[in-house]
C-alpha cells in the first residue's frame, strides 16, 4: 500500500473553508467559517501556520493583495485551493465516509 | 470609548516577536477584526496564541540554530555568574566595613538578599537576551524561550539547596530572603533575557507593500 500523509483534522476545516470562500479567501474569513460551523474560537496565528504547511505540501497558493489602512497598512494574503488539495479533500472525504458506515454508535443525531 | 488603535503593548510584542512569512498579513488581520469591534481581550488572546504558535515553529523548523542560541548564552552566562560570584564574595567583607558601617538596611541589601548579584545576573541575563535577539532575528521568539528555558537548568543548580533551606522550618524573617533569591533566579533572569530581547528587537520592514509576491 502507498504510504501517504494523511490531512490533520484543522487541516482539513481549512482548506473546506478555502472551497467555500472561493478566490476571497484570507485569514479573516477562514477563521470566521470555521468559528461558524465549530462554534469555538480560532486563533488567527494557528490558521496562517496550517496555511502556510498546506503551501509546502503543494495543497493551497496564495497572493498578496494591496494593503489598506484598515488593516495599519498591511496586505492581505489570498490563498485558494489547488488541484493537488482538492483531490487530498476528496480523498479525506471517501476515507472518512469509508470509516463512518456501519459505525453503530454514529447513526442518527443520538450522542 | 475604544479607540481604534489596537491594545500597544500587544501590538508591539506582536511586532517584535511574531515570525513566519505571512506575520505582516497575520498582523493586518488582527488590526482589521480590531477595528470590527473585536473586544482587547481578544485581541491579546489572539497575539499570544501567535506569539506561542511563532516560538514552538521557530524551534521546530531551526533546530540547529536553537542549539547555537543556548550554546552562546552559556557561553556567557557560566563566565558571568562566576565572575560576578567571586567578585561578590571578595568584595563582600571590603564592603562592609567601608560603605555599608553599620547600617542595617544595606547590610540587608548587600549580604542578606545579595542583591547585587542579583541584580548583575539580571542585567548578565538581560544582555544575553539581546545579543540573542541580534543575532537571530527571524526567529526571536524560538530562541528566547529555548535560552530562557534552559537557563532554568541554572535556576535549579541554585535554587534547589535555596528550596530546600527555606523549608527547613527557619522563621519567616530567615527564609524570606531565600525565597527572594528563588525568584530573581527563576522569575526575575527570566524575565530579564525576554526584556534584552524585546529591546533588540527592532520593528521589522513590512514586506506587503509590493504587490503580488508568490504565484497562484
Amino acid at each position: 500500500m502507498a504510504k501517504r500523509e494523511f490531512l490533520g483534522g484543522f487541516e482539513l476545516l481549512v482548506l473546506l473553508a478555502l472551497i467555500r470562500l472561493g478566490d476571497e479567501a484570507y485569514g479573516v474569513p477562514i477563521s470566521e467559517a470555521i468559528e461558524e460551523s465549530s462554534g469555538k474560537e480560532v486563533a488567527l496565528g494557528s490558521v496562517y501556520i496550517t496555511l502556510e504547511r498546506l503551501e509546502q505540501k503543494g495543497f493551497v497558493s496564495s497572493r498578496l493583495g494591496e494593503p489598506t489602512a484598515e488593516r495599519g497598512g498591511r496586505a492581505k494574503t489570498y490563498f485558494r485551493i489547488t488541484a493537488r488539495g482538492l483531490r487530498e479533500v476528496r480523498q479525506a472525504r471517501r476515507t472518512l465516509m469509508n470509516l463512518w458506515q456501519g459505525v453503530p454508535q454514529l447513526q442518527g443525531g443520538a450522542v | 470609548m475604544r479607540g481604534t488603535s489596537p491594545p500597544r503593548l500587544a501590538a508591539w510584542l506582536f511586532e517584535r516577536l511574531a515570525s513566519g512569512p505571512n506575520r505582516e498579513s497575520l498582523g493586518g488581520d488582527l488590526a482589521e477584526q480590531y477595528r470590527r469591534g473585536r473586544s482587547s481581550a481578544w485581541y491579546w488572546r489572539q497575539v499570544l496564541m501567535a506569539l506561542w504558535a511563532s516560538t514552538t515553529q521557530d524551534i521546530a523548523h531551526h533546530k540547529l540554530t536553537a542549539i547555537r542560541a543556548v550554546v552562546v548564552s552559556w557561553m556567557f552566562l557560566i563566565p558571568w555568574i562566576f565572575f560576578t560570584g567571586w567578585l561578590y564574595g571578595s568584595t563582600k567583607f571590603w564592603v562592609m566595613e567601608t560603605l555599608i558601617r553599620g547600617s542595617v538596611r544595606w547590610h540587608d541589601f548587600w549580604v542578606i538578599y545579595a542583591a547585587p548579584l542579583l541584580i548583575t545576573w539580571c542585567l548578565g541575563s538581560a544582555l544575553i537576551g539581546w545579543v540573542v535577539a541580534r543575532l537571530e532575528p527571524d526567529c526571536r521568539a524560538g530562541m528566547l524561550f529555548v535560552c530562557a528555558v534552559s537557563q532554568l537548568l541554572f535556576a535549579i543548580q541554585w535554587g534547589a539547596p535555596a528550596w530546600r533551606l527555606a523549608n527547613a522550618g527557619l522563621p519567616f524573617f530567615a527564609s524570606f530572603p531565600v525565597m527572594v533569591n528563588l525568584a530573581a533566579v527563576f522569575f526575575m533572569m527570566p524575565v530579564s533575557l525576554w526584556l534584552g530581547g524585546l529591546l533588540a528587537a527592532r520593528r521589522r520592514p513590512s514586506t506587503d507593500t509590493s504587490g503580488p509576491l508568490r504565484a497562484t
